[in-house]
């Protein structure tokens, strides 16, 4: 699933818009979680992560385990400067007013999985 | 939605069956943050959670969720499945992660149109 | 009756942080609460329990549970909070990793405890610790907050003066055939109605009688009780005609206004420029702006009411309260208390101490310290002149306006209608004497931790297509009438006739004005025959 298309398909809130959305090649992976530790363990490469958690460490977190963007649940935003390193990361930041279950079961629909080969 | 529907949709095990047969879903709340879990739950609700720790079994004791799914496998401690067989709250585990039981859920509930 | 309960919240103990939540579950079902009230108790009670195992070096939690309110009071030995308003945003954390992993620490539990619960107050001590106190109605309806107006109404009184109609700035009031009808979701209790109203339509339903004296009880009298009478100002006078009344039980509603005069002193010293900012001491002018002006919530200051700081600061004891207008009696009334609040008219202490006065005595003043108000604070009075002058703010004139208050009634709570002695002289009268008695003089003023919101006053409908096809229905039939807003269909103008005929508040289709215009053209066509 391309990343333009899931910014339309949910509707999301881009919150780095200085990272271009069109080079971004697709989203295969997806995960779920709100614990950073669990994040960092198992969190399949190259995935989008869903999460409520807007702490600053969120971002370090994602890029140790090669996230290519967060997905922000239930209209939770991170500060100002986690954006701003995200953008310095590469790792493009949305939000969403849907809670992660949605959002969950809407990119499953599309195919997208989290199980790693 | 039956509960029954959802633990065979997903392969879950069965911690504790308290009237899970009868027990009625109609909204899933899946995250880790106790005070979103506090604030969701509502009646007829399963609450999706990477947590099964005491926080949980405060949540079971307190807030009389209808319904309990913990994730990947992993078997909850017998203090947190005593609190569950006390409040007579329907403990079950998927065999999955979040992000994939939240999808097999949804697209149950989207099939099931009715229900939605 | 009253049942408590007390224990201890240890530091960092997060598997004991919950027990005391459990045992007051067991009570809140024993006693056969609501399921959906029991869940909104035990959100606030287990946040705050594990607010202090998580922040503090531990604390103690006590309950109380009587006459329908759960009350209660978590303190802590702690490092106390800097910044309570930025403690209540959501999502702010201070929470350390091993929290955030057991998925505490999400910036979410005070703004989680604040809305589940019916009465909220913090006061936090740097170095020393931070007091918590909440309530919870046990009573199912009462838990939704909702607003509506304390002002009580006789219809027949009505004579169809139409007076009314025009002051209300909220345009809250028609006058239909059968006598006056308030719109309560627009009522923001400012008195504008029953000051003009000849023949005393409007009122609030205050008890007429005293509560039976007990032990421990306070007495809250409104400053302007002691201007009616000129022999009255001094406060020894007054409790000499009313027995039960001392020093110790007697507070003057002027009390908590002084706390808030020290700190708007304080304000003015710490931010010297002349940013607008509007202290909240009348509470009918925070909910005019509520309804009205929302843009301006933000200049509000985060201060509780008097009134409302002064009940939480005795809220460990039964209070006779006399509001002296229907939006401190709504005030006195929403009050989640554990001891009894009862709100006696000020219209029966008036006629009491009316009857005992000895009229012969010779009124002496000795002067004392004479109150001052916050100096260099600008103060506008009347529902109107603060109407206007909130209109030019928000047309962006008036930047310098600085520090302001504001007061729905004119001169302030002496204006109130329920006195009988003008509000200049009543004023003037009970200035003679510092009423600062006792220990009370150290209080502070209150923050108040919950925002102000918008309120939803004149929403059409939930629906917005439906929305803005009635308004065009409003826009078709307004143009049918004259627009001189005349008001004698009972309307304060054409367009809010329009807008009832459209929403079915009234069944009186015909504009009086067009109608007797009508019949007077057709009137003088035949007498030109």
């Amino acid at each position: 699933m391309l990343l333009t298309d899931l910014v339309q398909e949910l509707g999301l809130t881009p919150l780095t818009p200085q990272l271009p959305l069109d080079e971004a090649a697709g989203i295969e992976r997806a995960y779920v979680s709100d614990l950073l530790s669990d994040v960092m363990g198992n969190a399949p490469g190259d995935g989008v992560l869903i999460t409520v958690q807007v702490h600053a460490n969120v971002v370090a977190v994602a890029s140790l385990a090669a996230q290519k963007a967060i997905i922000f649940a239930m209209n939770r935003r991170p500060d100002e400067n986690t954006c701003l390193k995200a953008a310095e990361e590469g790792i493009h930041l949305f939000s969403s007013s849907l809670p992660a279950f949605e959002i969950a079961g809407m990119l499953y629909r599309n195919g997208v999985r989290s199980l790693k080969e | 939605m039956q509960l029954s529907t959802i633990i065979s949709a997903l392969g879950a095990r069965v911690f504790v069956n308290h009237n899970s047969d009868t027990c009625e879903i109609d909204h899933i709340f899946a995250g880790d943050r106790m005070s979103d879990l506090l604030g969701a739950v509502s009646e007829q609700m399963l609450i999706v959670t990477h947590l099964s720790n005491q926080g949980m079994i405060r949540l079971i004791e307190l807030m009389d969720a209808s319904a309990i799914c913990l994730l990947n496998g992993t078997p909850p401690c017998p203090e947190l499945q005593e609190a569950a067989e006390n409040a007579g709250t329907p403990l079950i585990v998927s065999p999955f992660g979040m992000y994939e039981s939240c999808g097999i859920i949804y697209s149950l509930f989207k099939e099931d149109t009715s229900s939605l | 009756m009253k049942y408590e309960i007390e224990a201890v919240i240890e530091k960092e103990n997060y598997s004991n942080a919950g027990r005391t939540s459990r045992k007051i579950k067991e009570l809140l079902i024993q006693i056969g609460v609501d399921s959906a009230i029991i869940r909104r108790a035990m959100v606030a009670l287990y946040e705050a329990e594990m607010n202090v195992a998580i922040h503090t070096n531990g604390g103690k939690v006590r309950a109380a549970i009587a006459s329908d309110v759960l009350d209660v009071t978590i303190e802590d030995e702690g490092l106390g909070i800097a910044d309570l308003q930025q403690a209540m945003t959501a999502g702010f954390s201070t929470a350390p990793d091993s929290a955030r992993e057991m998925g505490f620490g999400a910036g979410m539990g005070l703004p989680n405890i604040q809305r589940n619960t019916d009465r909220f107050s913090m006061s936090s001590t740097l170095g020393k610790g931070t007091v918590m106190r909440f309530a919870i109605s046990l009573a199912p309806h009462s838990s939704d907050g909702a607003v509506g107006t304390a002002l009580s109404m006789e219809p027949s009184k009505c004579i169809h003066c139409l007076k009314c109609v025009h002051v209300c700035p909220t345009q809250a009031l028609r006058v239909h055939r059968k006598g006056p009808e308030i719109l309560t979701h627009l009522c923001v209790d400012c008195t504008a109605c029953m000051r003009v109203c000849p023949t005393g339509v409007f009122d609030f339903k205050a008890d007429h009688a005293l509560p039976e004296f007990e032990e421990g009880q306070i007495y809250c009298l409104p400053e302007a009780l002691r201007g009616q009478f000129p022999l009255l100002s001094s406060p020894d006078a007054l409790r000499g005609l009313l027995s039960p009344l001392t020093v110790e039980n007697t507070i003057f509603s002027h009390t908590a206004t002084w706390w808030m005069n020290g700190y708007l002193e304080f304000y003015r010293k710490r931010f010297v420029n002349n940013e607008f900012k509007i202290a909240p001491l009348c509470p009918s002018i925070s909910r005019l702006i509520q309804l009205r002006f929302p843009s301006l919530l933000p200049h509000m200051l985060p201060l509780m009411t008097p009134l409302l700081s002064l009940r939480e600061k005795i809220i460990d004891s039964d209070l006779v309260i006399v509001p002296s207008c229907p939006a401190e009696f709504s005030q006195a009334k929403g009050i989640h208390a554990l001891n009894a609040v009862h709100a006696v008219h000020p219209r029966f202490f008036h006629s009491l101490l009316e009857k005992r006065i000895n009229k012969e005595a010779v009124s002496q003043h000795p002067q004392t310290d004479s109150f001052q108000p916050a100096k260099d604070c600008l103060v506008v009075t009347g529902i109107n002149q603060v109407c206007h002058f909130l209109d030019q703010i928000e047309n962006g004139y008036l930047q310098d306006a600085g520090l302001v208050v504001l007061y729905a009634c004119v001169g302030a709570c002496y204006g109130s209608p329920v006195w009988t002695a003008p509000g200049a002289i009543a004023e003037k009268r009970s200035r003679y004497y510092d009423v600062m008695e006792g220990a009370k003089k150290e209080l502070n003023p209150l923050y108040r931790v919950q925002p102000l919101m918008p309120r939803v006053g004149a929403r059409l409908d939930e629906d917005m297509k439906r929305a803005i096809q009635k308004l065009n229905k409003i826009d078709e039939i307004a143009k049918t009438f004259p627009g001189n807003n005349c008001g004698a269909c009972g309307s304060p103008s054409c367009l809010t006739h329009a807008e009832d005929i459209v929403l079915a508040r009234t069944t009186d289709y015909e504009c009086p004005f067009l109608v007797l215009s009508q019949s007077n053209a057709s009137e003088n066509a035949s007498t030109e025959k």
